[in-house]
């Protein structure tokens, strides 16, 4: 009885050393094989429960995408929406949590990162993104794409009536000098980047410039247009362009396919003298709570077909390839769409300038504006 | 039987006083102290180190060039949004003193009808009017089309804008003065052979001045911030000091020169209640109506 109960006792001690043992040598097969099996790409097909935050730009994803997302996934998406990269930095960087996934712009991209805003997520390891097209593998903003898988991207240039505008402007220079010809049908955005960048290459500077002369003279040429302008307007331009109240405006050429169903004789012009080409990510900003299902919903989009139906809503490109079969043969054949590569040509990818430049854009803006 | 408040007669709206204090005080405290802060890598946000960088940047102005001067841009921008708060102001009281009075005389009922009447705008968004008076301004749009001019994009499109927006706020609080008024001692003014203007200047406009002074209060003090009719309605082509700090915010990433710049709204503000000479018996007899429209 007393060896029994000895023997108990041992073979007791000697299961639970044997268990303490398996735990611990699961643990390190467990912490081994982890960076591995990521590496390879054993990427989350699990949603971790059903919620994700999406942030995103208004009236830039279509609806019918993320019903069909929930309905494949079982993901629910709550949508929250803004209207600037800068009002979206600002209420994170004010400390607003709960959002699984942002849109940032290119440049807010470097901005964010560089403030330790966004989650590392290594997209070039999820499954699909081996449909990513070459040229969107390595942006300078998100090398190697650590943190951003790309989504949409176009370029901001003009339009113009082609029954109204006579002649064409082909250039920021020549859109500059027709804006007096049609006062009061004229617009801007509300935007001090956009606006003094194509104010400078206007008057023949870069933009990013800290050249007091050369902002002197971008300056001068936008205080001489003001009065040509009905307003500065970054929203409702879409409108505005199709029901003739402006004639000739700055434009995104998404905005401009959009504008060019409704109105026929819209046409986007691709300036001579330079443009930029802006491309959106998505990201995961720190602090998300949902960072599978993020994982997920980021997978979901490099998909040909969903990248394909975000392109026929909002009127940009993608970044997929395999998505163009999916688009209409009138969305294919838009240049305002599918510019030619001389057309191309014109449009670069815009680093930010620097905070000191940024302020010397303020200073001007306010000039300007008054 | 009467049950008393275990706090005296005052203690009943300790939690008001607290919820005030909270939302009101402490962003207050926010902005202030950001106003003082330096500014945070790459522009936006701060970092907790003092200087008073924001304020001297908004007096002292740097251009293009480097040169420093008096900051002429942003004092320009401060006076154009007195100068039109105060227009708005004038407006509404030409329109809103007779508006109430003329409803203070009617039967009761009417007058809960006509007071029901003024607050219905309140119930749409004030971003949903705005697009409405764009339609109604706008070339090609109602007024042009019955033979006015197209006012969309001009400063007297904003000037309606915000008149239509704060009129309410200046006719109940003079018809909440103007119904609790004997209207006999016009009667008497008269029968004691006063004059008209005599019997308006002394009798009428001294018995609502608490209804007026609160009206001026909460039309003058939103239009001097406002932001949604001057951007959409105006064209957004001058700025005003609402668009002004929402651009430090935002584009301009400047948060303590926005701050400072909110400050000194608040400042101006207060400057603006002192010369109404408000204290003592302001809260006592009118009632002020609460900002039901969510006019910014």
């Amino acid at each position: 009885m007393n060896t029994k109960k000895t023997l108990g006792k041992q073979t007791r001690r000697l299961q639970r050393h044997s268990l303490v043992i398996a735990a611990v040598v699961t643990s390190l097969i467990a912490a081994v094989t982890a960076p591995v099996a990521n590496a390879a790409g054993s990427f989350p097909t699990k949603p971790v429960g059903t919620e994700l935050n999406l942030y995103n730009w208004s009236n830039y994803i279509d609806p019918a995408l993320l019903t069909r997302f929930t309905a494949e996934t079982g993901i629910k998406v709550n949508l929250g929406v803004y209207d600037s990269n800068a009002s979206m930095l600002a209420k994170l960087e004010a400390g607003a949590r709960g959002y699984d996934i942002i849109v940032p712009t290119d440049y807010m991209v470097q901005v964010m990162k560089a403030k330790g805003l966004l989650v590392r997520i290594n997209a070039k390891a999820f499954p699909n993104a081996v449909n990513l097209k070459k040229e969107f593998k390595n942006p300078y903003f998100d090398m190697n794409r650590w943190y951003t898988v790309p989504y949409l991207h176009g370029t901001t240039g003009f339009a113009y009536l082609k029954d109204k505008v006579d002649p064409a402007p082909t250039s920021w220079k020549e859109f500059y000098a027709a804006l007096p010809k049609y006062t009061g049908k004229t617009t801007l955005f509300d935007d001090k980047k956009e606006v003094i960048d194509s104010a400078l290459r206007a008057t023949g500077a870069t933009p990013c410039t800290s050249s007091p002369t050369k902002l002197q003279k971008a300056l001068d040429l936008l205080k001489s247009i003001k009065p040509n302008l009905n307003t500065l307007a970054s929203s409702g331009n879409i409108g505005r362009l199709s029901s003739g109240a402006s004639v000739l405006l700055m434009m995104y050429n998404g905005a401009t396919y959009r504008a060019k169903l409704a109105n026929s004789n819209v046409v986007y012009v691709y300036p001579s003298d330079g443009m930029p080409l802006w491309q959106d990510n998505f990201a995961i900003p720190v602090g998300a709570k949902n960072i599978v299902n993020a994982k997920i919903f980021l997978n979901w989009m490099m998909d040909p077909k969903n990248a394909a139906q975000a392109s026929i809503y909002a009127g940009y490109n993608n970044a997929v390839s395999g998505s163009d079969k999916y688009l209409s043969s009138a969305m294919q054949n838009d240049p305002a769409i599918n510019p030619t590569d001389a057309q191309l040509n014109h449009a670069v990818a815009m680093a930010p300038c620097s905070t000191a430049v940024n302020d010397l854009y303020s200073t001007l803006w306010v000039s300007f504006k008054g | 039987m009467k049950r008393k408040s275990p706090f005296g007669p005052s203690g009943v709206s300790y939690p008001a006083l607290t919820m005030g204090l909270l939302l009101i005080g402490a962003p207050l405290l926010v902005v202030s102290l950001f106003s003082f802060l330096k500014r945070g890598s790459f522009g936006s946000g701060v970092v907790y180190k003092f200087t008073t960088d924001a304020y001297s940047s908004i007096l002292i102005q740097t251009n293009l060039i480097g040169q420093h001067s008096l900051n002429t841009a942003y004092l320009s921008i401060i006076w154009r949004s007195i100068v039109l708060a105060l227009s708005v102001t004038v407006i509404c009281l030409l329109v809103g003193i007779p508006t109430a009075i003329w409803i203070a005389l009617q039967k009761k009922s009417v007058q809960k009808i006509l007071i029901i009447l003024v607050t219905i705008p309140f119930w749409v968004n004030v971003l949903a009017r705005t697009y409405a008076w764009m339609l109604l301004l706008a070339d090609k749009g109602l007024l042009s089309q019955i033979g006015g001019p197209t006012l969309l994009y001009t400063n007297w499109a904003t000037l309606i804008g915000l008149t239509y927006a704060f009129l309410p706020f200046m006719v109940l609080p003079v018809y909440a003065v103007a119904e609790k008024m004997d209207f006999r001692t016009l009667e008497a003014g008269f029968d004691l052979g006063a004059s008209g203007w005599r019997v308006l200047f002394k009798v009428l406009l001294p018995t609502l001045k608490y209804g007026i002074l609160s009206g001026i209060a909460v039309v003058f003090i939103p239009a001097l911030g406002a932001y949604v009719q001057p951007s959409l309605l105006g064209g957004n082509k001058s700025m005003l000091i609402g668009s002004l700090i929402n651009d430090q915010f935002g584009d301009s990433r400047n948060w303590p020169v926005g701050s400072a710049l909110a400050v000194l709204l608040v400042l101006m503000t207060i400057f603006a209640l002192g010369t109404f000479k408000f204290r003592g018996r302001f809260g006592r007899s009118a009632t002020v109506p609460q900002d039901l429209g969510g006019v910014e």
